[in-house]
């Protein structure tokens, strides 16, 4: 029998709702995680019914201060019956094997200020910069494949093909910004009222897009090979 | 134009700042709001640490004590003030119901 397993799950960086129900589903079926590196890692436990909670701390460093203060929350947490199974850069999973645990967010204002502060800091950025990046390849491909028809040159499966990939690096950052504010803006609103507005599950769509991508990158090098091999 | 910070206060805000009228330790709140409220009012231990943060970068409270990795806080005096106005509010608020109520059943 395993004693662990690795499962790979594309969930959003903010989606702590689809996060939280795959572990408690996990738990039921025996396995409790221990970290996350290039996907969840599991260890066997007996199977019960547990409660997690993904909360995010934005403030976090490596100096000393914000390591006690780190220190400091998870002491509260434990305090109220949540122990700390693993911390993420800001993205910190706790569970429970209370009954009835006090939830560790209890205002949903705070709790959306947090995730926003958390996502400002690391993948809004990094989806920013992929945006451009992406532009800027697109932006490179589109005069390449200009110069070859101001050559009156056809254009070969390879630069359609570089093109759809520029495209695609655009089109995943962009709509991870637009699902993530699309949320937030929702979030916001529903917090003043006393609700936290749950969190958007798109694995299926990331998944397909994914393989979509990586199937164009494997096609790429087998299209431009056989593209020089007609030219000679 | 957006409403300041801690122009009202939530309940959780309002009992958190409650225990503090006395010194008193971060951690210990979590057992007093739901004590002192006969288990109406919980504060989760996130928004216990989120909210201490806040309270002191307002200058709201003070820290007093510091043990190991226990810390104590209390009131300052822009803390009671602001305590004390969401008070004179939830009382007048209070009263106003009760005008509005005692007019209807004297009519």
């Amino acid at each position: 029998m395993k004693h662990t397993k690795t499962c790979i799950r594309l969930f959003a960086f903010y989606d702590r709702t689809n996060l939280e129900k795959f572990l408690a589903e996990q738990s039921e079926q025996g396995w409790l995680l221990t970290g996350i590196s290039l996907g969840y890692e599991f260890r066997r436990v007996q199977p019960r019914k547990r409660h997690f909670c993904v909360v995010y701390f934005p403030k976090i460093s490596k100096d000393p201060a914000s390591v006690e203060r780190q220190q400091q929350f998870w002491d509260y947490c434990w305090h109220s019956g949540w122990a700390l199974l693993t911390a993420n850069q800001q993205m910190h999973i706790f569970y429970s094997e209370l009954d009835n645990p006090i939830p560790i967010e209890t205002d949903p204002v705070l709790e959306v200020e947090n995730i926003h502060k958390s996502a400002k800091k690391t993948h809004l950025s990094i989806f920013y910069f992929e945006l451009f990046i992406g532009i800027f390849q697109l932006f490179m491909q589109i005069k390449r494949i200009n110069l070859v028809v101001q050559r009156h040159s056809p254009v070969g499966a390879f630069e359609i093909l570089a093109l759809v990939c520029f495209s695609m690096l655009i089109l995943l950052p962009l709509l991870e910004l637009i699902s993530y504010y699309l949320w937030y803006n929702r979030a916001k609103i529903s917090a003043l009222h006393g609700d936290f507005t749950p969190t958007y599950n798109h694995t299926y769509f990331r998944a397909v897009f994914l393989l979509l991508f990586l199937l164009i990158l494997l096609l790429m090098p087998i299209v431009g090979l056989y593209s020089i091999l007609i030219l000679l | 134009m957006p409403r300041a910070k801690f122009h009202t206060l939530t309940e959780q805000m309002f009992y958190i700042l409650l225990c503090l009228k006395n010194e008193c330790y971060g951690m210990d709140i979590l057992d007093r709001v739901p004590a002192m409220t006969n288990g109406r009012v919980t504060v989760g231990s996130g928004t216990l640490y989120n909210l201490l943060e806040q309270f002191l970068a307002e200058g709201m409270i003070r820290q007093t004590k510091v043990e190991g990795r226990r810390r104590s806080y209390i009131l300052t005096p822009k803390g009671l003030t602001m305590l004390k106005n969401e008070y004179e509010r939830i009382r007048a608020q209070s009263e106003d119901y009760r005008k509005v109520f005692r007019e209807e059943e004297s009519k």
